[in-house]
């Protein structure tokens, strides 16, 4: 072979293999980029947004449903008559003129005009046949019961991406399961840029959000927000809440606070409202707290129902300072029932000072005082115990009769709770079980969580609140043929340091019936202006509501 | 040497036989987008009925229209309970 052979040979070698370099470097090291160009060329990725979980009371009625609304979008080149066009939208859309315009003034392909445009509205622009008017359809919450439970619910608003979030409540606690998976998928375009397929790889990763199936009554709910209501209204309150459990599982029935707000329309209503005062308010519970300690007292040992107070004939004075019952009258020798029966609070200092420190918090604790609830709502805050080291001797006092600590009304319903249920404090929880998409349903067991008092405690102890809705200041109100165990709180507010003795935080507390409790109920009445005292304002609603509750279980009333 | 050939021949016909399916198959499933997208326009129908009947229904059926509609008819909350609650019989009584 010649040198010139030898050179051609070389040479036409290295053209081809700088060939395959050439081609493994676009087919191997490239690919992806290219392969990206090129679906950019013949179709655009679209994002796939999931049906949003429903949100269903136990019979199954979606109280949170999504109903399909439209995105209007535009594009600004195609349009024709740009001012036409903005002031027929602007009138159809109920919208203003300004905005619509500056959308279709805009130098783009793409801008969206209007969100959550309904189907009627759509069927009217669609008969006008504007060009370079288009909509996109998605999913809106729709709310068939309108604005109940709204705080239990919350709301779905955006998050910084523009996707839909739950905000509070349930919404927010459940957020992720609700809102499902994002899917993608590629709309092919022909030469023109028209679609020539709705969708291509359509099963690209969107699965639709689960629903939640909830322990809410819908019948319950809707009896105690008409009645609670009413009750804020006739007893001139600020606000009022009122929260109903089945104490065997934990399970919340109802939970309404008034004033609320409308999910539909959120951003109208102040954020304070958001908020579910039932987990994230936090009161001095005043006598509704009774029961806990004399519970605690009774399970120790250290009282009798029939034990006398030898300290009740007068105020008592602890530190320095005087503490009084709550109509200065006081009762020489009042046994442990008549303590609770009349609400007395030197009978609770009494208790109180029998229990001790140490045991006091120790039953606090097993009863749920100074922490979370542990309940499935997002928000829900609490006031944490105070060291052992920083209680006074007056502070044990007034805590026996429910002053100078902070709860919330779920800390006191889940104790009272626990003393219906035999002395098993179980977890609150508002969804029964989580429904796939494909209709499984994965049910949510209840949970015991403590058990601070034996059965026959609690038996005693609900003997002891019977006789004090049979014979105490709220007894005008009770249900004849009934037995229902209860408690009224009337708490001064404390304001800058001091009580304000005239206004009030009014509560009634109890479960009915009393020897196999169906439910426990708690009513706040905030600040109400026609009388200051639970008895009288708290208690009516309280019995108001369970007497519709015991006709809905078809629970009839006994001859007394 | 007449092994290898026969191979040769043989993966030779696979191939042939292989595109051909191809071909006939790629023929066949062209024209399916049309009826692809009938068939995603008539599922998307469908969805948009289902949401719209559900609405309804969901508007209708809840307890606050449910509640107007029968103040609007006349009906009004029930006052007092009547049961018959006695250690002896109502026949007994007599």
């Amino acid at each position: 072979m010649t040198w010139r052979y030898k050179t051609a040979f070389l040479g036409i070698l290295v053209l081809f293999l700088f060939v395959i370099i050439r081609l493994f470097y676009w087919q191997v090291v490239k690919a992806s980029e290219l392969s990206q160009l090129a679906q950019k060329q013949y179709g655009t990725t679209i994002k796939l947004t999931p049906q949003r979980g429903l949100i269903k009371t136990s019979d199954g009625f979606p109280i949170a449903s999504n109903k399909i609304t439209y995105l209007l979008f535009a594009n600004p080149k195609e349009v024709k008559n740009k001012e036409q066009t903005s002031a027929y939208l602007a009138s159809v859309l109920n919208t203003n003129l300004a905005s619509i315009s500056a959308s279709l003034l805009q130098d783009k392909f793409w801008v969206p005009v209007k969100y959550g445009v309904s189907l009627e509205t759509k069927q009217k622009i669609e008969k006008e046949n504007l060009s370079g008017i288009g909509f996109d359809s998605s999913y809106d919450r729709f709310y068939p019961e309108a604005s109940m439970a709204a705080q239990v619910l919350g709301f779905v608003g955006k998050d910084d991406q523009g996707s839909d979030k739950g905000y509070f409540g349930l919404e927010g606690y459940y957020d992720r399961l609700l809102k499902g998976k994002e899917g993608l998928a590629i709309e092919v375009h022909d030469a023109f840029g028209r679609p020539i397929l709705a969708k291509m790889n359509q099963s690209a990763g969107e699965v639709d959000g689960q629903n939640l199936i909830l322990s809410i009554d819908r019948s319950i709910q809707f009896i105690a927000e008409k009645k609670l209501k009413q009750g804020i209204d006739n007893y001139g309150a600020i606000s009022g809440m009122v929260g109903i459990m089945e104490p065997k599982t934990g399970q919340i029935l109802a939970m309404a606070s008034f004033p609320n707000f409308d999910q539909r329309s959120y951003q109208d209503f102040s954020d304070e409202l958001y908020k579910n005062p039932f987990i994230s308010d936090l009161y001095e519970p005043g006598s509704t707290f009774k029961p806990i300690v004399m519970s605690s007292a009774l399970n120790s040992k250290l009282v009798k129902p029939d034990t006398k107070c030898t300290a009740c004939a007068g105020p008592v004075t602890v530190s320095d300072y005087d503490i009084h019952t709550w109509n200065d009258k006081y009762i020489p020798n009042i046994t442990m029932t008549e303590v609770i029966q009349h609400s007395d609070n030197t009978g609770m200092v009494f208790v109180a000072q029998k229990l001790g420190l140490d045991r006091m918090l120790d039953y606090l604790n097993t009863f749920g005082i100074g922490q979370t609830s542990g309940i499935d709502l997002q928000g829900e805050v609490f006031a944490p115990l105070r060291p052992k080291n920083q209680w006074y001797a007056v502070d044990l006092a007034t805590t026996g009769f429910g002053q100078g600590i902070s709860v919330t009304p779920i800390e006191i319903l889940n104790a009272i709770s626990t003393i219906a249920n035999g002395g098993t404090r179980m977890e609150p929880h508002m969804v029964e079980a989580i429904e796939s998409p494909d209709g499984s349903l994965v049910r949510i067991p209840p949970k015991a969580l403590d058990s601070p008092i034996t059965s026959e405690t609690a038996r005693v102890m609900t003997e002891i609140m019977v006789n004090a809705v049979n014979k105490g200041e709220a007894s005008w109100v009770r249900l004849k043929g009934y037995r229902i165990a209860g408690k009224t709180g009337t708490a001064s507010i404390p304001i800058q340091g001091h009580y304000d003795s005239t206004q009030t935080i009014a509560s009634f507390v109890g479960f009915a019936p009393a020897d196999q409790p169906k439910f426990v109920m708690l009513v706040i009445l905030n600040r109400p202006s026609t009388s200051i005292y639970g008895a009288e304002t708290a208690a009516p609603i309280f019995f108001n509501i369970a007497k519709s509750i015991l006709e809905y279980y078809r629970i009839s009333p006994e001859k007394e | 040497m007449k092994r290898p050939a026969r191979i040769i021949g043989i993966l030779v016909l696979t191939v042939i036989m292989l595109s051909t399916v191809k071909i006939y198959i790629a023929n066949s499933v062209a024209t399916s987008g049309i009826m692809l997208g009938k068939m995603e326009e008539e599922i998307g129908s469908l969805k948009l009925q289902n949401s719209i009947i559900s609405e309804k229904l969901y508007s209708q059926s809840s307890l606050t229209q449910v509640y107007s509609k029968a103040q609007e008819l006349g009906y009004t909350d029930k006052k007092s309970d009547y049961v018959i609650s006695s250690q002896q019989s109502v026949a007994l009584k007599q």
